[in-house]
């Protein structure tokens, strides 16, 4: 018990600071991407498509984890030197963000054609037919993937213990390796961790769409 | 400076348009004049709702040439949005903005398109939606509003650009009998102010008693066309003949 309580300082305080820091930033960098890139393919320029559809493509193509690896150890041999921490905040947002673009995208083409028709119909351009028709219908349609990704960022952000990063998991590895009998207790109390980090994103999810619906 | 021998709104010469290798329009000549009230009629697949979206570049035309108002639709130099808020389009299945209310879906175009002001555009978009029936109804969003109200709306819609034509292209298929009175009645009102139209449409009645020329297609040809009463009561080609007695 004593060991216990003496460990949770650290999983409290550095370590929750380090994955919520992680995830937060990594889900704002596969917002922002996911959106722009999204609304990139909406253009339907062929080149801008098929750089958007080559990136989307190979980062969902490889595992997050060697992605992570490459970042972090991979870039500083290529002259980029990047600590572990940032390096897991670029994995794991580079890595949202093509999760993103692809939820932004088939939010976009879930809007039946009729609808940009009549926009185009109207005289509308291009921009004000996604502005004002497309996109308001299909940001509704973003929240409940956005949120699964959001989680799954937290989630994954666990795998920056494996590069080095003092987050929930690490922190607890470090302290069960000095005390095994900690085994049960740390972890249920990192999970306990990660569910109260999912719990308001998911909490959040369904008052956004409530809101936009 | 138009030197149109013909003064036709609308015209359509040698139009050809095909989809892949599937011939939708073959050789379309037809020509529209202020006022007239052309109802195209035919069976499903004759390239009838094709014809509408060539006229406003909806679909690109292969080969022909389509006039609005004297502005040719194969003539780069003529912008997309010039051809367009001069041809007010009516869908089958209304195409309502569903996240605006029915006073939004009219006074957009105006706004967006015209830059009209807000007060001028809602102005505009009330005195439309009173002409259609539903000025009370300004404040309600499509799903709060029965199919034939909805379609009203986006007649109320096409209008608002004060076009020069009204494609109307099946505008009551997608409704129950009962109610397509309603929106055929305002398409009626719209007919006797002169207004030029081109309807697609599967009510015989209305391109009976509304129409002032009756175009019956069939494989993406012009098979007749003519005053309703001639191509109704005294069809000459056979096809036409074998269509109407299914129909009437």
């Amino acid at each position: 018990m004593n060991a216990y309580l003496h460990a949770l300082p650290a999983l409290l305080g550095r370590g929750l600071l380090a994955t919520v820091t992680i995830s937060v930033a990594s889900m704002l960098i596969a917002l922002v991407g996911g959106f722009g890139i999204g609304l990139l393919r909406a253009l339907r320029n062929p080149l801008v498509d098929a750089a958007a559809i080559a990136y989307v493509e190979i980062l969902r193509g490889i595992p997050l984890l060697v992605l992570m690896f490459f970042v972090c150890f991979g870039l500083p041999q290529l002259g980029i030197g990047i600590d572990a921490a940032p390096a897991a905040i670029v994995a794991l947002g580079l890595w949202g963000a093509a999760n993103g673009a692809e939820i932004v995208r088939g939010a976009l083409v879930s809007i039946p054609r009729g609808q940009s028709e009549a926009g185009v119909a109207l005289g509308l351009g291009r921009i004000a037919v996604l502005r004002s028709i497309v996109l308001p219908q299909a940001l509704r349609r973003t929240v409940a993937p956005f949120m699964s990704l959001f989680t799954a960022i937290v989630e994954s952000s666990s795998l920056a213990a494996l590069i080095g990063v003092k987050e929930i998991l690490e922190t607890v590895r470090v302290d069960i390796e000095n005390d095994a009998t900690l085994w049960t207790p740390l972890l249920l109390t990192a999970l306990a961790l990660y569910f109260a980090i999912n719990f308001p994103v998911s909490l959040a999810s369904q008052r956004l769409e409530r809101k936009l619906g | 400076m138009t030197a149109e021998p013909r003064s036709a709104m609308v015209s359509l010469d040698g139009v050809r348009k095909s989809f892949g290798s599937h011939e939708v329009l073959k050789d379309i000549n037809l020509s529209v004049a202020p006022g007239e009230v052309c109802c195209i009629i035919g069976p499903s697949g004759s390239g009838k709702s094709t014809i509408l979206r060539c006229i406003n570049r909806l679909v690109r035309i292969d080969g022909g040439e389509v006039t609005v108002d004297g502005l040719r639709v194969t003539d780069p130099t003529v912008k997309d949005v010039d051809l367009r808020r001069r041809v007010g389009m009516v869908f089958q299945q209304f195409n309502l903005f569903p996240h605006m209310s029915a006073l939004r879906n009219v006074t957009l175009a105006p706004r967006k398109v015209l830059g009209l002001s807000a007060a001028e555009a809602e102005a505009r978009a009330l005195s439309l939606l009173g002409k259609v029936g539903l000025a009370e109804k300004a404040g309600s969003y499509p799903a709060q509003l029965s199919g034939g109200q909805q379609q009203r709306v986006a007649i109320a819609r096409a209008l608002a650009l004060e076009p020069k034509v009204m494609l109307f292209d099946e505008a009551t298929s997608a409704l129950d009998p009962e109610i397509t009175g309603e929106v055929l009645a305002v398409m009626r009102e719209l007919a006797a102010e002169h207004t030029t139209m081109i309807c697609v449409t599967h009510e015989m009645g209305f391109a009976r008693e509304v129409g002032t020329h009756v175009v019956f297609m069939d494989g993406g040809s012009i098979v007749e066309e003519g005053p309703p009463r001639s191509v109704f009561e005294n069809p000459q080609a056979e096809r036409t003949k074998a269509f109407l007695s299914k129909v009437l």
